[in-house]
């Protein structure tokens, strides 16, 4: 069976594991558990009539402690980029990472999720911002791990990418 | 004197190398140059690796080496890789002429420190970054929108403010008895109890230093009785937390460690210093040096606070009809001769009781 390796990148606490625990495991918890180093689960997906078996690699949240490290990257068919909603922080060190993961590792399928979108009311980051996100080429999904929302369309929307056809 | 360092003797490596490495549970893999399983040994099993086959891809049989193999140029060194068995390892790949050899080592106890002091770190960034959030709505947006521009914020503002110190009794000694997963555990439960019923009564956390922190009231509050109640509020039941956590720790035969604390009321210069990234807000002034100092004279259960603190407190108290419960609580008169002061000072100590109140106590004012 084919495989094919989907990298979890972003700051700190934007809701990685969360996402791959909510779409591998369809589960959800409050309480933050930060990952050091790297969590590596898989997920058999069909699409196009094929199956393919996901290998997602749940990456540590970078801060200025600890930098990623584009070694992990490496092998990889695409990149799941999580920004927090609430923390417009996150947005800045999420470009940021695009661009590192890229410039190591030649073009690749990439999506930006925006997570957290059960906490609407409380978002800081502004809808012009994600327009102007977006007018610059940036693929942008809403999210929540905590209520599944937007979360099977962003891995299946990857998928699509990573395995060859779509745009 | 330092000389040249000398290399390792043989005779010492050769002593310590099985020594290091049998709690490593080391593992090898050889492929052959496009990365074929040629040989392998040592613990796989512990990595929850079984059934290789040779001369069958790696990559197809372990899962984690998809996109390594075949391997070339520099060696590749990956930590904390968690394994299907459970178990984290520090994994190496790299070339020697026709072969390719993929080593595993079990970091998981440097993994489980490392974990617990990123969590912490962390959980601190994540407290700082709503606090900024918070600054934004306090101090208008314009304050904000210069650090947004990366500039750095020079000006301050005077404010009355009142200012909480508060530190962890013995924690030097105690850090220096356990091990640094113990302090930190210890660390990680004192903190929160620290911190949060300062941030609930509306006080800012403007830094937390090892097991010390201080909290401002005032900052979005324009009545300096309200600030100064809400600091000594937020103090006595940082004391009624720690009570609570003592109870917890003594039954699962842990040591308890009291908490003392300091508050002082005047004028501060506060401001936002650092860039919008990494911002925080800064209050200078003798009224924090003297909230730090005070908290120096507080013992365990008790808040030293200074005359000004007091007579703002009682003021609000008579203001407003605060209904909250003081038959824990002892104040006392206490003078006390600082450093640096050149008279002696009037201070008010407030004792949270962690029993029922002993007769020693007769004579204080009681609430
Ligand atoms: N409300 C809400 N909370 C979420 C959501 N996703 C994650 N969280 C919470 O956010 C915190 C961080 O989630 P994690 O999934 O651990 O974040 P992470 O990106 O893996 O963090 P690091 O491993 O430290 O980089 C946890 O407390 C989660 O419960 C979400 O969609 N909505
Ligand atoms: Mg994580």
């Amino acid at each position: 069976m084919i495989q094919k390796k989907l990298c979890m990148l972003g700051a700190f606490a934007v809701g990685k594991t969360s996402l791959v625990r909510r779409y591998v495991h369809s589960m959800f918890t409050d309480k933050y558990l930060t990952t050091v180093g790297v969590k590596i689960d898989k997920k058999d997906v069909q699409h196009a009539g094929k199956t393919a078996s996901l290998l997602l690699w749940d990456l540590y949240g970078e801060d200025e402690f600890q930098r990623l490290q584009t070694s992990y990257l490496r092998g990889s068919a695409g990149l799941l980029i999580v920004a927090d909603g609430t923390r417009p922080a996150t947005v800045d060190k999420a470009i940021e990472l695009r661009d590192r993961a890229l410039s190591a590792l030649g073009p690749l399928p990439y999506l930006l999720i925006l997570n957290k979108s059960d906490l609407l009311s409380e978002w800081e980051v502004r809808p012009e911002r994600i327009d102007e996100l977006s007018r610059s080429g940036w693929e942008i999904l809403r999210a929540s791990a905590k209520t599944g929302e937007g979360v099977e369309d962003a891995f299946s929307t990857i998928t699509a990418r990573m395995l060859g056809d779509g745009r | 004197m330092s000389g040249r360092a000398h290399p390792l003797p043989q005779v010492v490596s050769a002593y310590l190398l099985p020594l290091v490495l049998r709690s490593r549970h080391p593992a090898f893999l050889r492929t052959d140059p496009n990365g074929y399983v040629v040989e392998h040994g040592g613990a796989l099993a512990h990595y929850g690796i079984h059934d290789l086959q040779p001369g069958q891809p790696a990559s197809a049989q372990i899962s984690l080496l998809t996109g390594f193999l075949p391997h070339h140029g520099e060696p590749l060194h990956l930590s904390a890789v968690h394994t299907e068995s459970g178990a984290c390892a520090d994994l190496h790949v790299f070339v020697d002429g026709e072969n390719t050899w993929v080593v595993l080592l079990d970091t998981t106890s440097e993994h489980d420190q490392k974990q617990a002091m990123q969590q912490k770190g962390n959980e601190l960034s994540l407290r700082s970054e709503r606090q900024g959030l918070m600054l934004d709505t306090y101090l208008g947006k314009s304050v904000a929108e210069s650090l947004m521009a990366g500039r750095w914020q020079r000006g301050g503002e005077r404010r009355e403010v009142t200012v909480l110190f508060v530190d962890i009794r013995g924690f030097t000694p105690y850090s220096e008895d356990h091990s640094p997963e113990e302090v930190f555990r210890t660390l990680n439960q004192y903190l929160p109890v620290m911190i949060e019923p300062i941030e609930a009564h509306g006080g800012l956390i403007e830094h937390i230093a090892g097991d010390a922190v201080m909290g401002i009231f005032g900052i979005g509050e324009s009545d300096k009785r309200t600030a100064a109640a809400k600091a000594v509020i937020a103090g006595l039941h940082v004391q009624r937390a720690v009570r609570a956590l003592h109870a917890r720790r003594a039954a699962q035969g842990l040591s308890c460690l009291g908490v003392g604390i300091g508050i002082a009321s005047g004028p501060a210069a506060v401001g936002i210093v650092g860039t919008y990234d990494r911002r925080g807000f800064a209050a200078i002034g003798h009224h924090v040096n003297l909230a730090s100092r005070l908290q120096g004279q507080a013992r365990a259960f008790e808040l030293v606070i200074d005359e000004p603190t007091h007579s703002l407190w009682q003021e609000a108290r008579q203001r407003d009809a605060m209904n909250e419960d003081f038959s824990d609580v002892l104040i006392d008169e206490r003078q006390v001769a600082l450093k640096g002061f050149r008279d002696v000072l009037r201070t008010f100590v407030i004792t949270v009781a962690t029993s029922s109140l002993p007769a020693a106590f007769s004579g204080a004012e009681r609430f």
